[in-house]
């Protein structure tokens, strides 16, 4: 007899089955029938992009991307291409436009305007979008990732305009439109990255009215702003403190060390539950960072995620840096999430003295944050020994449920082989796994990762900073103690753009990757 | 005079199963019930799950009886973040390696008796199911039938195409 296994799990059940899946997965549940057609339709398209040119435009600008892994398209599939992007574009913001159900299920559009000829692009792509805007009355979220083009202000009055009950805008940090973003009212989020395409002449950042941008935006928002991400200097922007008194998230990357404007923050953001900061190397020497967190170390009481990045060569202004930084966190005892990624220091040193490896102190610290979860750690020597091992695995939570490592080691020395096996045998929480090994190889391949790490990692990546790639996972045979099978791996486009819904809504790990976008290119 | 901290559970099918109340607590539906029964010696029927279904619904609820406590705590994170990171232990994919028509009365029971880990931890191993399978494959996997029409299979290749825009 035929069983009737979909009349005996309820729809709500299947639904949430879906749910968990990645959003490929999720895709290939609209073709199985008219039943998962319609419980995937609003997970599949709750979060809708749109590409305003093509992946290779993206690629051919990027410096990090090494050409030699994907041969560039000819100059004549380059147009063919654009032009097949730019159509199938154009039809679906009109079919959204013409359809109100599907409309209604849009939540998010990420835009990604990466165009390399935006006058080749067709030129009612602007009317399109504006229309689609209109109609996506459910709208919560709106990104828009690159300058090529530029946000057009059609856009921001389309959305105003669609009543959209939009709380969350990701815009990049200098654009024409500032004026008609002020306008958009409520929001509690506001991520202002740096176009990670198309880097821009230093004489536009020196443009006086840049710096109205972010500062009109953040202002006309205060009172409900809980979120606030932004890629450059927000102290000499002049944004008042008082602006950012409610925020419960903050990330600045490029802080410019300013002491005053940190110590405020510190001092009246008291709601503050996550903090991440990019320090320049010009940034540490002026010393505010580590003054701040050195005459405040009972501040910020309710941290629970703590994000640095710092790429320097000055080993004593690190080192304080990190003493400070580690001193403040030891209060921290909610900390869940931390990613310390300090760069240019440890690689020339060797041996355990915390003088010299500041990675040390960083370690000596985690076993006093029981809440540890989630952990990001940049860990580097000139020589690998078995007390560096020791020290890792010793050290490193058993109760991870995300761990991104990136090392990078120059020669290894009395380490014998199976050594992470044992460290990840001993880690049977980890979901997601992201190794980046730059030097000598710890872990020889994404293979042998794949096969040693636990059967409860669902996300696992693996790289060498120059290629890497993502794969979601399926648990090992059953019977096996560790390892798993791959799944659908990650396009390009998610690597370069991801958001948490291409984490399948896993904050703690879209936490983790962000702003690491140079270790996750493919 | 029964144990007060024990309760009997009454099956379907008549199976009688006595029962630690931490553990039956972890039901939100039963938790409410015996609130609002107070002390009592009386067994509480469970009306649509059957012995073979409860009996593994009870097991589950037994293993997992100390994780209770420690997601009742204040979440400043909020629940969907922790939901999120909720992991499927080796000992809870042993629990669900049982036939599918099992599998998935199990996951109804939990549904209906309301306990949330269960319900958690029995979609995602279905999910882990579906992962990496094309639409066909899935369709093999649960005895699902095709039912789209030509035309809806026209318009499902242009929704595939615009999801596929990633």
């Amino acid at each position: 007899m035929m069983r009737h296994i979909l009349s005996t799990l309820p729809p709500e059940l299947w639904s949430r089955i879906i749910e968990q899946l990645p959003p490929l997965e999720r895709q290939a549940c609209l073709s199985v029938s008219r039943m998962f057609h319609d419980l995937s339709m609003p997970l599949v398209f709750s979060h809708v992009h749109i590409t305003y040119g093509i992946p290779s435009d993206c690629k051919l600008l990027s410096k990090i991307v090494n050409p030699h892994d994907s041969p560039p398209l000819g100059k004549a599939n380059i147009r063919t291409e654009r032009a097949r992007a730019a159509k199938a574009t154009s039809e679906f913001l009109q079919y959204v436009a013409a359809t109100p159900e599907l409309a209604r299920m849009v939540k998010t559009l990420s835009v990604r305007a990466i165009s390399l000829s935006p006058e080749s692009v067709d030129c009612g792509f602007q009317a399109d979008l504006v229309n689609a805007l209109k109609a996506l009355t459910n709208l919560q979220s709106f990104h828009w990732r690159g300058n090529s083009p530029y946000i057009p202000e059609a856009a921001i009055d389309a959305i105003i305009e669609s009543g959209a009950p939009l709380t969350e805008v990701v815009i990049p940090l200098w654009n024409p439109a500032a004026t008609a973003l002020s306008r958009l009212k409520n929001l509690q989020a506001i991520w202002m990255p740096i176009d990670l395409n198309i880097e821009l002449p230093e004489e536009r950042i020196r443009e006086p009215s840049s710096k109205e941008n972010p500062r009109i935006i953040i202002q006309a928002n205060a009172e409900t702003l809980r979120v606030l991400s932004v890629h450059g200097p927000v102290s000499r922007w002049k944004v008042p403190v008082e602006s950012l008194v409610n925020l419960t998230e903050f990330e600045c990357i490029w802080f410019d060390g300013d002491f005053s404007f940190l110590a405020s923050l510190f001092d009246q953001c008291a709601q503050l539950r996550s903090l991440t900061l990019g320090v320049g190397p010009e940034d540490l020497l002026r010393g505010g960072i580590t003054a701040v967190l050195r005459s405040r170390p009972s501040s910020l009481p309710l941290l629970t995620a703590f994000k640095i990045s710092l790429d320097s060569f000055n080993r004593s202004h690190a080192v304080a840096l990190v003493r400070a930084m580690t001193a403040f966190l030891a209060t921290k005892a909610s900390l869940r999430r931390l990613d310390v990624n300090i760069t240019g220091i440890d690689e020339k040193a060797h041996g355990l003295d915390p003088a010299k490896c500041p990675s040390v102190e960083v370690l000596q610290l985690l076993p006093s944050l029981p809440e540890l979860e989630v952990l990001g750690l940049y860990f580097s020597r000139m020589f690998f020994t078995t007390a560096d091992f020791d020290l890792l695995n010793e050290s490193i939570p058993l109760g991870l449920t995300a761990l991104f490592l990136n090392l990078k080691i120059r020669k290894i020395y009395d380490v014998r082989p199976g050594l992470f096996a044992d460290f990840f045998k001993k880690r049977k929480r980890l979901q997601y796994l992201q190794i980046v090994d730059e030097g000598q190889k710890l872990v020889e391949s994404f293979d042998e990762l794949r096969t040693m790490c636990p059967r409860t990692v669902e996300l696992i990546g693996y790289g060498n900073g120059h290629s890497n790639k993502m794969h979601w996972t399926v648990p090992n045979v059953a019977g096996q103690e560790h390892g798993v099978e791959l799944a659908s791996a990650w396009s390009d486009m998610q690597l370069w753009f991801h958001t948490v819904d291409d984490f399948a809504g896993h904050e703690d790990w879209e936490w983790l990757v962000r702003h690491r976008d140079s270790d996750l290119m493919p | 005079m029964g144990d007060s901290n024990r309760l009997t559970l009454v099956a379907s099918d008549g199976g009688k199963f006595v029962v630690d109340k931490e553990v039956v607590q972890m039901s939100v539906l039963l938790k409410n019930m015996i609130e609002d029964l107070g002390e009592t010696d009386e067994s509480i029927p469970i009306p649509n799950v059957t012995s073979p279904v409860l009996t593994k619904v009870i097991e589950f609820c037994e293993n997992h009886r100390t994780d209770a406590a420690r997601t009742d705590g204040p979440n400043v994170d909020g629940d969907d973040a922790r939901m999120r990171t909720a992991v499927v232990s080796d000992w809870d994919r042993q629990f669900f390696d049982v036939d599918q028509d099992l599998m998935f009365e199990i996951i109804v029971a939990a549904n209906y008796l309301d306990i949330k880990s269960l319900v958690d931890v029995g979609c995602k191993v279905v999910a882990d199911m579906i992962k990496g399978k094309s639409p066909q494959e899935i369709r093999d996997l649960f005895d699902i039938v095709n039912d789209f029409s030509p035309e809806e299979e026209a318009a499902l290749r242009k929704e595939n195409e615009w999801a596929n825009d990633r």
